[in-house]
């Protein structure tokens, strides 16, 4: 019961939009494919779906190679960014349609929708028109349709993207709540790393076609393979520093990593690596400040700033937060700070 | 798309062709070998006879399109911008004349200015066509995004410089689309032309039917064939490019984002436009009054006569027998337009969809539209000289005259049809297919749904244009089983005592059929799809 991509390649006439990729997705697993938009995860989805022909490789499910299999046959669930509901069905024919389709009979389909809408949290909506739900409750409604056939992979191309943040971050907690408990195998797009740790066992980054990176959230978030994945990760400076006895030294300091063999190794500072603090060690003038939910970012210039950067990003606390002008000291923070697995 | 969906689609392509192929390239293609063969092209192309029938044929459509331009405007704009009690019967009204019977038009006309002239055919022309150009500029008009026009005004342009820097470019393609099937139609123009011009005014159209018919100057006729042959194409391949810009430049808004009600300049063009609506009305009810109206007062005589066969018998058949005939031959009609229209839209949107079957795809929707400008009389005079060729002898049939119309009709369904599948989102087909639906099983469970009232438009629609399809019918029909358009402009040959009474009432009742089917096309238009009904 796995989904094994091998050296899969999709071209549009000279472009490559999917370069030679291998992935596995094993048995109630969920993976998601982390890129920036235009990387190619959503042509790769689709290419597992049987929506684009691949111009090489294969994807295999349990080792059966599935090129001859039409969309229809896979068995795999889709989503699709904007629900693509069916307009002409209210909620519970949408939900059933896929039953309908495998010719399951009318009192099994009432059961499993009226289960569906349950998982969902949407109980009692099935005579509703589709029209009529808003944005959040359609992409219920379509995961709940993408479930119902029990398929035995399920394929979410941006599923919260469309929704506003509020809803997006209640969603992607309920959306990980229903694939655990339809114990489902995910494959998923996104190009939203909050969505993707919060969803994923494994996430695989993707850029300019090819997969730069597999592993569990927390590791690819910590030690990004390289430059480009740190750097779209969040890290907006990158730095040498060398590594002694679990201390890292740089150009902005020294400070404590947990799991860092001896060495030199580059970090990849996230704006909250660098933290307002009285007793830090680097002075600086505060060039910009913005307001984010619960913290304030500042731009700051370094003074005397020697074989380091010119200008960091460096967070505050809300209350009392230095503005433009102010001459602030900074103090470096590992929480913000990740470490790149190549060696420079 | 994978590699034997692509095949399928091919093969699938096979069937329109094959029908334009069959009822429609052979015998216009046989009609050039007729005109090329003997020197007939360059003997017509040297006379200065056939010189003044292109400057007149072209000259009439140039000035019936300009106005059918200037009162189709304003009456797009009352249909796509304009929140107001009445719209629905204006949209209504104005559908009417475009469907009406050619014949019907022509003698609705002459019942207003009984000498006719050059005038009342630019007239009747423009009356045809404000439909198609209200509609086809108005469909777009209604979903052009009205906060550009916003942004402008707030940006410091007045009403008028709104209007013209940023609405006119956005709709342009629209309206050079529709002034080129106006022009087309204009051109082309057979019923009109040939009950007001009689023998005085004539087209090339209404030559090479007059030379057929009555002169038997085969080649001669053949050559005016080519010669306007040649010029439709031109003209297609522009309204082609103008469409492409339109479905690929434009964000569309759902329509009741964009209707309000007019403010204060704005009611001068709403003025204006209901004016066009009133004056359209004008020749429909001087018909019926006609129809009504004897030397002896008021009186249904003419209704009585149709159960005969006319003054001293001028048809073969009573007026009963050719209405039936007419409700036989439009209904097969229908069905075949339909059966091979939908099977051509549906190629079409899925030729769209592949990569590689995009140039493929554009040639057929070109090729589909041919018919729509290449003259009826030309199909049908190229029917006579190949369908002997068919096995079982197709000129004697009685499915000779429904192919034609099918031919006419065809074109009609593909641009109802069309707009509408290509509008439902690609990806719910997919969605459909990942669910477990195989692609026929795509195309009952989502595209027929979806487009069901479309396609039951389109079949009224189709319905009522074949009912009053003249030109390939006038040729085609055996004398024994005419069609009531056609007993029409017979029964007007022959004036005289009650016969023109009996083509007045004809015309009323086939003007009756076709106001009852566009009533209820309109109840099937798709209510947010504007421009679904009727666009071209």
């Amino acid at each position: 019961m796995s989904l094994q991509i091998d050296e899969l390649t999709v071209r549009y006439g000279s472009f490559t939009a999917v370069s030679t990729v291998d992935l596995t997705v094993t048995d109630g697993e969920v993976v998601a494919l982390l890129g920036p938009s235009g990387c190619g995860k959503s042509t790769l989805l689709r290419a597992v779906a049987g929506l684009e022909r691949p111009s090489g490789g294969a994807v295999r499910w349990d080792g059966a190679d599935l090129s001859g299999v039409p969309v229809h046959r896979r068995g795999f669930g889709l989503v699709f960014q904007d629900g693509q509901l069916f307009p002409h069905r209210d909620v519970a024919g949408n939900i059933a349609f896929g039953l309908r389709m495998r010719g399951v009979g009318a009192e099994e389909r009432l059961r499993r929708v009226a289960e569906l809408l349950a998982l969902v949290g949407l109980s009692g909506y099935g005579r509703r028109r589709v029209t009529e739900l808003s944005g959040g409750e359609q992409q219920r409604v379509a995961l709940a349709r993408a479930l119902a056939p029990r398929p035995r992979l399920l394929l979410l191309d941006e599923p919260l993207s469309a929704l506003d943040r509020a809803l997006r971050e209640q969603l992607s907690v309920d959306l990980a709540r229903v694939l655990r408990a339809a114990g489902a195998t995910a494959l998923m797009v996104t190009h939203d790393h909050d969505e993707a740790f919060t969803l994923a066992d494994r996430v695989a980054v993707m850029q300019a076609g090819r997969i730069r990176q597999v592993g569990p959230p927390a590791r690819v978030w910590a030690r990004p393979a390289d430059e480009e994945v740190a750097r779209f990760l969040g890290c907006g400076t990158v730095l040498p520093a060398e590594v002694r006895a679990g201390m890292a030294r740089s150009a902005l300091g020294a400070v404590r990593l947990r799991d860092v063999p001896d060495g030199p190794v580059e970090l990849g500072l996230r704006s909250a690596a660098l933290r307002v603090d009285p007793s830090g060690g680097l002075t600086g003038e505060v060039r910009e400040r913005v307001h984010r939910r619960d913290h304030v970012r500042l731009l700051v210039r370094l003074a005397g700033a020697g074989a380091g950067p010119e200008q960091v990003e460096a967070v505050a606390a809300v209350a009392g937060a230095p503005g433009p002008g102010d001459v602030v000291r900074l103090a470096l923070d590992p929480e913000g700070i990740a470490v790149l697995t190549a060696a420079p | 798309m994978t590699r034997r969906a692509a095949v399928g689609l091919g093969l699938a392509a096979l069937l329109p062709l094959g029908f334009l192929g069959v009822f429609f390239a052979w015998p216009v293609l046989a009609i050039f070998r007729l005109g090329l063969a003997k020197g007939g092209v360059l003997d017509a192309l040297g006379q200065s006879e056939t010189w003044r029938l292109v400057g007149f044929t072209l000259g009439q459509a140039a000035a019936s399109t300009v106005l059918a331009l200037l009162a189709g405007l304003p009456v797009a704009f009352l249909l796509a911008r304009c929140a107001l009690r009445g719209i629905g019967l204006a949209r209504t009204v104005v559908m009417v004349p475009f469907v009406l019977p050619t014949v019907v038009v022509g003698l609705a006309f002459r019942a207003l200015w009984p000498d006719g002239g050059v005038l009342s055919i630019v007239l009747a022309n423009a009356f045809f066509n404000v439909a198609v150009v209200a509609r086809t500029v108005g469909g777009l008009w209604s979903h052009t995004d009205r906060r550009a026009e916003d942004a402008a005004r707030a940006l410091g342009a007045s009403r008028w410089r709104a209007f013209t820097s940023v609405v006119l470019p956005a709709i342009a393609p629209a309206v050079a689309s529709a002034a080129a099937v106006v022009f087309l139609f204009c051109a082309t123009s057979f019923g009109v032309v040939l009950v007001l011009g009689g023998g005085r005014f004539r087209t090339l159209e209404t030559e090479i039917y007059l030379r057929t018919v009555e002169l038997f100057d085969l080649s001669g006729a053949a050559a005016l064939s080519l010669l306007q042959f040649v010029a439709v194409v031109a003209v297609l391949l522009l309204g082609a490019a103008a469409r492409r810009r339109r479905e690929t430049a434009l964000r569309l808004r759902r329509k009741a984002e964009t209707a309000r009600r007019p403010t204060g300049g704005e009611w001068a063009v709403v003025a204006a436009a209901f004016a066009v609506v009133a004056a359209l009305l004008v020749p429909v009810v001087g018909l019926v009054l006609r129809s009504l109206s004897t030397s002896d007062g008021w009186s249904l005589a003419g209704y009585r006569a149709l159960s005969g066969t006319g003054q001293n018998g001028t048809l073969a058949v009573s007026g009963l027998d050719a209405a039936m005939n007419s409700l036989r031959t439009a209904t097969d009609a229908t069905l075949l337009a339909l059966f091979v229209g939908v099977f051509a839209a549906v190629v079409l949107v899925g030729l769209r969809r592949g990569r590689t079957g995009h140039g493929l795809g554009t040639a057929l929707d070109t090729a589909l539209m041919l018919p729509l400008g290449v003259s009826a009389v030309t199909v049908g005079f190229g029917y006579l000289i190949t369908m002997d060729a068919l096995p079982g002898d197709l000129r004697t049939s009685p499915l000779l005259v429904p192919f034609a119309q099918a031919l006419v009709v065809t074109p009609l369904v593909v641009r109802m049809v069309l707009p509408v599948l290509r509008a439902i989102d690609e990806r719910l087909r997919q969605a459909a297919a990942t669910l477990g639906a195989s692609p026929l099983r795509v195309w009952r469970e989502v595209d027929l749904p979806l487009a069901g009232r479309s396609l039951l438009a389109a079949a009224g629609f189709g319905y009522v244009i074949a009912l009053g399809e003249f030109g390939a019918t006038s040729f085609l029909v055996r004398p024994d089983a005419p069609t009531l358009p056609v007993v029409v402009a017979r029964l007007m040959a022959r004036p005289g005592g009650l016969n023109g009474q009996m083509a007045y009432a004809a015309c009323t009742l086939l003007m009756v059929v076709t106001i009852v089917a566009v009533v209820v096309i309109e109840k099937l238009r798709v209510p947010t799809r504007a421009g679904a009904v009727g666009e071209f």
